[in-house]
């Protein structure tokens, strides 16, 4: 579902990834740490395109990035379902409007988007708020509407940067729960954080990244690869 | 249907964010649209005028005292046979008394100290293609038995010169007006890009295509000139009909187009060119 063979991205004389190679299959549910600056960000933007590869081939959901045409961007990314670190949620408009964004870009009637909102909204638990705006929400309550942006088109894969970041522990895990749930439907998660305490209580598979190089890819595993780890670099 | 009104709602939402800028841009394209028509309806009406006068284009063919009725139509004959004359008429010298008894009204009696000799010679009446005109005279002034040629290209010609020119200033004008609405929808539609650039962004990362996001800002100057045109349209609709009554009271013998066709020529062109200017503006920033 997503394969990143060789990759290395540059941004002048700084190197952000180095000749990083990982494979993940369809519904897999896999965690990207790595301290501050170790590249997870920028991994999860070249998935989406919002950075180009310096070298190497990158593949998500059988389409090959480095041929993929500037017009077909908007298809990608309609594929995916992306969680922001900032939520990227627009302040002026109402969570309805935050949320619809995402199924009015895809061309969707407006039917649909009537009868599909309220369902997402129930699953991130903030059905009474579809006409509050974003800063009358808790960080919390951003994250999940920044999470139901990014499920409402049903992705097959889901990227989540840093999705619990400033979040307290209860609300931390209320989102990886809904992540986790979404896994089990079937969709391809990858979640990049420094929340070590939820990747090492989850036991799931590790891609660790330091200073843009991929360090250690655990099928399974905790934070710091201390717990029950099994090397699956180069799968 | 929904994302049409999803684009309208988005263009409105743009327009209402610099509400106070957008009112000034109205204003400032419907004074130059306004302009523009007291211009364009000028060139217009100078337009009709010259239409008018050459479909009436005339050359009088004078003969000769010597020549009689047979000879004149004979000469109408090889008139009509030649390039650009659409009719020919022979006046008798009778009818040339009759018409300036008529002419002359109650002074006729002026003609009684002619004492029944009648001074007038045969003369034809040709129909021309204006384009023809001087090519017709020219001709008609080498056949024998004609005495002179009169035409009315001294009319024709200064009018045709004042209408050229009124074109020309029409169509600078017309440009002008145009690019001071593009400049003006551009500059709006581009603060309104300026004011949404984080926006932009999330819909682009959210899959929006660039059609998509440009939509919004290219009804947003759409409106922005249909507003402007509405406007200068308004303005003309109360005031326009009883200032066009005044000129034709005082240009009685003009052939004036009528208010109906003209006021009707100008709504079509202050509403193209208010959309038309727009449209591009708010394409170029758009696209810059």
């Amino acid at each position: 579902m997503i394969v990143l063979s060789h990759v290395t991205k540059r941004y002048g004389s700084t190197v952000a990834l180095h000749d990083v190679t990982v494979h993940i299959r369809e519904g897999e549910f896999a965690f990207l740490v790595g301290p501050s600056g170790a590249g997870k960000s920028t991994f999860i933007r070249l998935l989406h395109m919002e950075e180009l590869p310096t070298e190497g081939t990158l593949m998500v959901g059988g389409m090959n990035l480095n041929r993929l045409p500037r017009r077909q961007i908007p298809r990608l990314r309609r594929n995916l379902g992306v969680v922001f670190q900032d939520f990227k949620l627009l302040p002026s408009r109402t969570i309805y409007d935050n949320v619809a964004f995402a199924l009015e870009v895809t061309g969707a009637p407006g039917a649909y988007i009537q009868r599909r909102f309220p369902a997402v909204l129930d699953m991130v638990g903030l059905g009474e708020k579809a006409a509050s705006y974003p800063e009358n929400l808790s960080g919390g309550e951003q994250q999940r509407v920044s999470l139901a942006r990014a499920i409402v088109n049903a992705p097959k894969v889901i990227l989540a940067d840093e999705p619990t970041g400033n979040l307290d522990r209860d609300t931390s895990w209320e989102i990886m729960n809904l992540l986790l749930d979404l896994h089990k439907r079937g969709a391809t998660v990858l979640v990049a954080t420094h929340d070590w305490p939820i990747v090492d209580a989850l036991n799931r598979r590790v891609i660790e990244l330091r200073n843009g190089q991929l360090v250690r890819d655990d099928a399974r595993g905790g934070y710091r690869g201390d717990v029950e780890s099994t090397q699956a670099i180069g799968r | 249907m929904s994302q049409i009104l999803f684009f309208l709602r988005e263009a409105l939402r743009s327009l209402r964010l610099h509400a106070a800028a957008n009112v000034i841009s109205v204003v400032c394209i419907s004074l130059a649209l306004i302009s523009l028509s007291f211009i364009v309806g000028t060139w217009s009406n100078l337009e009709h005028i010259l239409d008018s006068l050459r479909t009436e284009a005339e050359i009088v063919v004078y003969l000769r005292e010597d020549i009689s009725h047979d000879g004149a139509r004979d000469v109408s004959e090889v008139m009509a046979s030649h390039d650009g004359v659409l009719n020919t008429r022979v006046v008798t010298p009778d009818e040339t008394v009759t018409r300036i008894e008529n002419l002359l009204g109650i002074e006729f009696d002026i003609l009684d100290m002619l004492d029944g000799y009648n001074p007038f010679t045969y003369s034809i009446e040709v129909g021309v293609d204006p384009v023809h005109a001087a090519g017709v005279a020219s001709f008609a002034a080498e056949l024998r038995g004609v005495d002179g040629v009169r035409d009315n290209e001294q009319i024709l010609e200064p009018l045709a010169r004042i209408t050229t020119a009124a074109r020309w200033i029409g169509g600078v004008l017309t440009l002008a007006v145009g690019a001071v609405s593009v400049v003006l929808v551009s500059h709006i539609v581009r603060l309104g890009i300026a004011a949404r650039s984080e926006e932009i962004e999330t819909l682009r990362l959210l899959g929006a295509s660039e059609g998509f996001v440009a939509i919004p800002f290219i009804l947003e100057g759409a409106l922005l000139g249909a507003l402007g045109s509405a406007f200068c349209l308004a303005l003309l609709t109360a005031a326009g009909p009883s200032i066009y009554q005044l000129i034709q009271s005082a240009l009685p013998f003009m052939p004036l187009l009528p208010a109906g066709v003209l006021f009707g020529q100008l709504a079509t062109l202050i509403v193209g060119i208010g959309v038309g200017a727009g449209i591009f503006g708010s394409l170029v920033s758009v696209r810059s």
